[in-house]
């Protein structure tokens, strides 16, 4: 498999350890609110790892700790070893909600990205190049500008993806980067996505809730159950051989088995929360 | 589909030229309106001229204006020499104000504790009348210029600062999140992310500011200075001639308007998505 092709080739810059890590919120009025039950796991180096699970599960909780944007209330994440206690550089993130700059051009979001820290090994020139190259990526060079106002809201997502990428982090971190997107639009950027993934050595860890999406990207996929106290109910390993190809690959009688496996342990997660009693606009923002 | 658009589109047309008569007949029918009341109330009290009649302060008003430009120091000057003096403390006391809120602002905006520790401060200082300091200031100063343009600074300096610090709360907290996975430099994060996105309140808060500045300068003037249009109008009262009284306040209300129509441009230099 890919990850470990990689993986025997480069250091583990990319590794993940995600230790015992719980999360609760105190609620106005004093309840407190467990997202996350005890979540343990391990992501290897240039592995692409999918998390899935029910809307307001804490998905995006958990990829902000991982990102170290908030602290686990127990336990803790490693990169490469290294506890994380801070955002860094390393862990380049995509958010849920495009967070674009609406004062800078898509191309002034992509160079700020990569100026932000104040050093950087390249000069001013070559940074440029390479904001070129990953708007280019995202077929974005015509558009690069353009103020995000004046971008669609997929193209401000590519901005979003191709801001990431040039960061050159070793691991990437994607919160439902498509979930706003039409069907269309959405396929489209898949399908970069897969591309982009097999042609880049990092560890990728994305947050999604279609199961498609998870089946063509993953080389594993990690099902959050519903909160509150979400755990990691199922892991799958998701073997098509890579390069993928989705017209192939939606063919493939374990594809389909595959699907009706994951779509099982979602609706189950529900299920489950709606036997808690747990309101369903609850966790929705 | 053509015509019909077309079409479509001269009746919009149409109807937002009978909307802007409609409007139009409107404003002249009360313009109108409050002149004829504005004549009968001081029709009665026709004793010499103190009270200002719609003819007599038409009549001021072209006077004020033909001698506008004269310039005879120490004690007779034209309404422009009065206007600008007016402008002048204006702007030195607003502009001293922003340079000295604005940082400040953006400061106890991101820095929580330093806030909660000035905030009581603030919130005590802020509703005082900016007129309330200027004893202060002519004690402190000793200078009546001065103290015009300080009484300006505290009239702006709160407005702005408060709106600043407002500002900086209103910042999308995905932006701050943004510059800390990015491990943005103090710099970086404060110009190139903050600052920008709290434009919005800085610009609302200097519009605020520049209005309420222009409301107190003409009050402190009429107690400090030797020229501007405060002072106009104490010499115009203590000359018991109320009529150009009127025509002082219907040239503020103009300027008032025009400067806050200016500063309220600057909105249209952000971009919001
Ligand atoms: N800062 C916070 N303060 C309080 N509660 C929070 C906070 N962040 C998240 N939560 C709560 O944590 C729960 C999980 O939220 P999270 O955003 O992680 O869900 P999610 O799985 O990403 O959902 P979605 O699929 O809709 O994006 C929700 O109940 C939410 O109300
Ligand atoms: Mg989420």
């Amino acid at each position: 498999m890919r990850n470990q092709l990689v993986s025997s080739s480069k250091t583990q810059a990319g590794s993940i350890e995600i230790a015992n890590i719980t999360k609760g919120f105190q609620r106005r009025g004093g309840a407190f609110h467990q997202v996350l039950g005890e979540i343990s796991c391990t992501v290897a180096d240039g592995e692409f790892v999918t998390i899935i699970g029910p809307s307001g599960s804490g998905k995006s909780t958990l990829l902000k700790i991982i990102a170290g944007l908030e602290t686990p209330d127990q336990g803790g994440v490693y990169l490469a070893g290294q506890p994380v206690t801070a955002p860094s550089r390393r862990l380049g993130v995509v958010f849920q909600q495009h967070v674009l700059l609406p004062w800078l051009t898509a191309k002034q979001n992509v160079l700020f990205a990569l100026e932000a820290n104040g050093t950087s090994a390249r000069t001013a020139e070559e940074r440029n190049e390479l904001a070129e190259y990953w708007l280019e990526q995202v077929q974005l060079l015509d558009a690069q500008d353009l103020k995000p106002g004046q971008l669609s809201g997929g193209m401000q997502q590519r901005v979003g993806i191709a801001r990431a990428f040039a960061l050159e982090s070793d691991v990437l971190l994607l919160d439902e980067p498509l979930g706003a997107l039409d069907a269309l639009t959405r396929h489209d950027l898949q399908q970069q996505l897969v591309y982009l993934s097999e042609h880049e050595s990092r560890t990728f860890i994305l947050v999604t809730h279609s199961v498609d999406e998870a089946l063509l990207l993953s080389d594993r996929v990690l099902v959050l159950s519903a909160g509150p106290a979400a755990v990691i109910q199922q892991e799958l390993h998701i073997p098509f051989a890579r390069p993928r190809d989705r017209q192939t690959l939606e063919q493939s009688p374990e594809y389909l088995e595959l699907r009706r496996h994951l779509l099982d342990a979602l609706t189950r997660g529900t299920q489950e929360q709606k036997m808690g009693m747990q309101p369903i606009a609850d966790g929705r923002k | 589909m053509t015509t019909s658009s077309q079409m479509r589109h001269r009746r919009g047309t149409r109807d937002r030229q009978a909307h802007r008569l409609k409007a139009f007949i409107g404003f002249v029918v009360c313009f109108a309106a409050i002149i004829g009341i504005w004549q009968l109330v001081t029709t009665g009290y026709d004793d010499g001229g103190l009270a200002p009649t719609p003819a007599a302060s038409w009549q001021r008003l072209i006077e004020v204006l033909s001698t506008a430009l004269v310039y005879n120091p120490p004690n007779d000057f034209g309404i422009v020499f009065h206007l600008l003096a007016s402008l002048q403390r204006l702007a030195v006391g607003f502009v001293l104000a922003a340079v000295a809120a604005i940082p400040l602002g953006l400061v106890l905006g991101t820095n929580r504790v330093l806030h909660d520790a000035l905030d009581p401060i603030i919130q005590v200082l802020r509703p005082v009348s900016p007129l309330a300091w200027l004893p202060v200031g002519l004690a402190l100063l000793r200078d009546s210029e001065a103290t015009a343009i300080f009484v300006i600074f505290m009239a702006s300096l709160w407005i702005i600062l408060i709106n600043t610090i407002d500002g900086v709360y209103r910042v999308n907290p995905l932006y701050l999140d943004l510059a800390k996975t990015l491990e943005a430099t103090w710099a970086n994060r404060t110009f190139k992310v903050i600052l920008p996105a709290t434009l919005p309140g800085i610009v609302t808060g200097l519009r605020t500011a520049l209005s309420t500045a222009w409301l107190v300068i003409v009050a402190a003037e009429m107690i400090v200075g030797n020229r501007g249009m405060g002072t106009f109008v104490w010499n115009e009262w203590n000359a018991m001639n109320i009529n150009s009284i009127i025509v002082a306040i219907v040239i503020i209300g103009v300027v008032g308007l025009v400067l806050d129509r200016s500063i309220a441009l600057l909105h249209r230099l952000i971009p919001t998505t």
